[in-house]
């Protein structure tokens, strides 16, 4: 990690270690940004926005930004129906990374990781993540964070966290999304006027506020089932509590009593997501945690669509895991992903490699030969073809 | 968290600082099972079972020499080890080349994309070949080419990686012939 990369972190970090911000309304507290403003010069908010600007840019060429078109409109037009006259001040940026997480920074740059994007079922419950991130750009909050630090001198928590994002060293510039995620370590206070706020952004802009627990709720289970609960980025910046959903589950319901039909928005999630959602799901699998992908493909599965995909997944765990019987279930969901006609083709040759494994040669031979009927430019045709002439 | 870091994780994504030997332009043991003719002179570390030789830096380009990786073993040391792929002995080239990529991944490379993957020999042993590009943390293109063989249950690949412009084709040719070169001990 170079000189200015390691001061860079370390100063996130140092902004990060505070643990108390100050609310809206308590003394002290700072008015809302305002559309199209810019800190003066000689102000410490420009230092902030300055340091910022500098992550920003080598978050651009980071080669983690997903540059697939209409994603990224989707997502700013999300974001623009949130807070329309904030809309030309900020920057989103969707991030190629397997994990739950949103951030916005103070100079208007909103990270949002492909983890949300696979784990939110439909646009209202995107939206709420971000209005809540909103939250936290327009009430100014990471300048009130800073200011507190610099007031409480708070430096046993700077060292604690250095310490910690240390053990991040080796995968580098994660290290630095992550340490960039933890400059919204908020106050409970900040948190509930960011939950607040998130809920008032998707309530006006015309989204179903009931969505808004659910993903949480999502979030608390797949928590329960991972491998190191502590990894769930998203909760190490944003405290998750029983209370907190039960809060937006009775906020949701009072303000969808009202019998007004609002936006849930399945179909363009779906129909903005679906074509990189296999891509997401190989990510995902790709953490090794397969109890907590379990219960991500679970919920992905309640979709109900893209179900060869799915299945082909399902079967990908199976594989991959690699415990006792779960050679037979992989061929099983493998077989189950070809009744659908989104199946990949590369199921026939999944199945195929594990026929030959079970000794079953005559289902193999037809897997593989399927497959290179299928694809016979395949890029692998020739490994595939030595194969079969192996088993001849 | 164990932050040991092999010197192979270390070329592709970070700066290392290991310590180097030099590998002359004759004949040298890879290991116990095989030899190369390296073609020209080298820079080497080694740590574990894998061997890095680089001309220009191990960040800009490196040739890594895994030996024999057992049941079990991940690629890359250190980290989060249970939540890297790790190899199995029953494997078929196309699972190994998804062990590599993952384990690429795990370790910050971006969109590894994999081509032509073929039988290849590995010295007179048969084995599998293919050529990947990724973009490294930092966002500079990379390009690679994988050789490797199972011999008694364990894996051996020759990984010869670099940036895309200039680093990467400036040796390309010598690993060739370095492969070509590839002789089993003991045959």
């Amino acid at each position: 990690m170079s000189l200015y990369r390691s001061v860079c972190c370390l100063a996130l970090i140092f902004l990060a270690s505070v643990s108390c911000a100050t609310a809206r309304g308590s003394p002290g507290a700072l008015p809302d940004i305002r559309p199209g403003q810019r800190p003066a010069i000689d102000t410490e908010e420009a230092g902030l926005w300055m340091m910022m600007d500098r992550v920003e840019e080598r978050l651009r060429t980071s080669g983690r930004v997903v540059t697939d078109a209409n994603l990224n409109l989707y997502v700013r037009d999300i974001v623009c129906r949130l807070a329309a006259e904030h809309c030309s001040d900020i920057r989103v940026y969707i991030v190629r990374t397997p994990h739950f997480n949103a951030s916005m920074a103070p100079n208007g740059t909103m990270q949002v990781w492909t983890g949300l994007i696979l784990r939110a079922e439909n646009e209202a419950q995107l939206a709420y993540v971000l209005g809540h991130e909103l939250g936290h750009y327009l009430r100014r909050h990471t300048l009130q964070l800073w200011r507190d630090i610099r007031a409480k001198g708070n430096f046993l928590a700077f060292f604690q966290l250095a310490t910690a994002a240390a053990g991040f060293g080796y995968i580098g510039p994660i290290a630095e999304l992550i340490a960039l995620g933890s400059i919204y370590q908020f106050s409970r206070d900040s948190e509930r006027e960011a939950d607040d706020l998130g809920f008032e952004l998707m309530a006006k802009a015309g989204y179903d506020p009931r969505e808004a627990s659910s993903i949480w709720e999502a979030l608390i289970k797949e928590q329960k089932a991972a491998k190191d609960p502590e990894r769930i980025i998203f909760f190490s910046t944003h405290p998750s509590t029983e209370e907190r959903v039960e809060t937006l589950k009775q906020l949701g319901e009072r303000a969808g009593a009202d019998g007004v039909n609002r936006i849930i928005g399945r179909e363009r999630f779906l129909a903005a997501v679906l074509p990189l959602r296999a891509d997401l799901l190989r990510d995902e699998l790709r953490q090794r945690d397969f109890a907590r992908t379990q219960v991500v493909l679970d919920r992905v599965f309640e979709s109900g669509v893209g179900l060869g995909v799915l299945h082909f997944c399902q079967g990908e765990l199976f594989r991959l895991r690699g415990g006792e019987g779960d050679e037979r279930k992989a061929i099983a969901s493998y077989q189950k992903a070809l009744e659908f006609d989104d199946a990949p083709v590369e199921t026939y040759r999944a199945l195929g490699f594990l026929f030959v494994r079970v000794g079953n040669k005559a289902q193999a031979r037809n897997s593989l030969e399927r497959y290179l009927a299928i694809r016979p430019d395949a890029d692998d045709r020739d490994m595939i073809k030595a194969h079969l002439q192996e088993m001849q | 968290m164990k932050r040991r870091v092999t010197p192979f994780a270390l070329p592709l994504f970070l700066c290392g600082c290991a310590a180097y030997s030099l590998v002359e332009a004759k004949r040298t043991a890879i290991g116990d099972l095989y030899t190369v003719d390296p073609q020209i002179s080298w820079s080497s570390t080694s740590q574990g079972k894998t061997d890095t030789w680089t001309v220009d830096g191990p960040f800009l380009q490196a040739v890594h020499f895994v030996k024999g990786l057992e049941d079990g073993e991940v690629l890359f040391k250190g980290g989060d080890e249970e939540k890297r792929p790790k190899f199995k002995k029953h494997m078929t080239p196309s699972e190994i080349m998804e062990f590599v990529v993952d384990s690429l991944s795990a370790i910050g490379a971006q969109d590894v994309q994999t081509v032509n993957l073929r039988p290849e020999r590995f010295g007179d042993v048969p084995g599998f070949r293919f050529e990947m590009i990724f973009t490294s943390n930092e966002g500079l293109e990379k390009q690679g080419l994988v050789i490797g063989t199972i011999m008694k249950e364990q894996l051996h690949l020759i990984i010869y990686a670099g940036t895309r412009a200039h680093y990467y084709p400036k040796h390309k040719e010598h690993v060739e012939r370095m492969i070509q070169s590839i002789s089993l001990k003991g045959k």
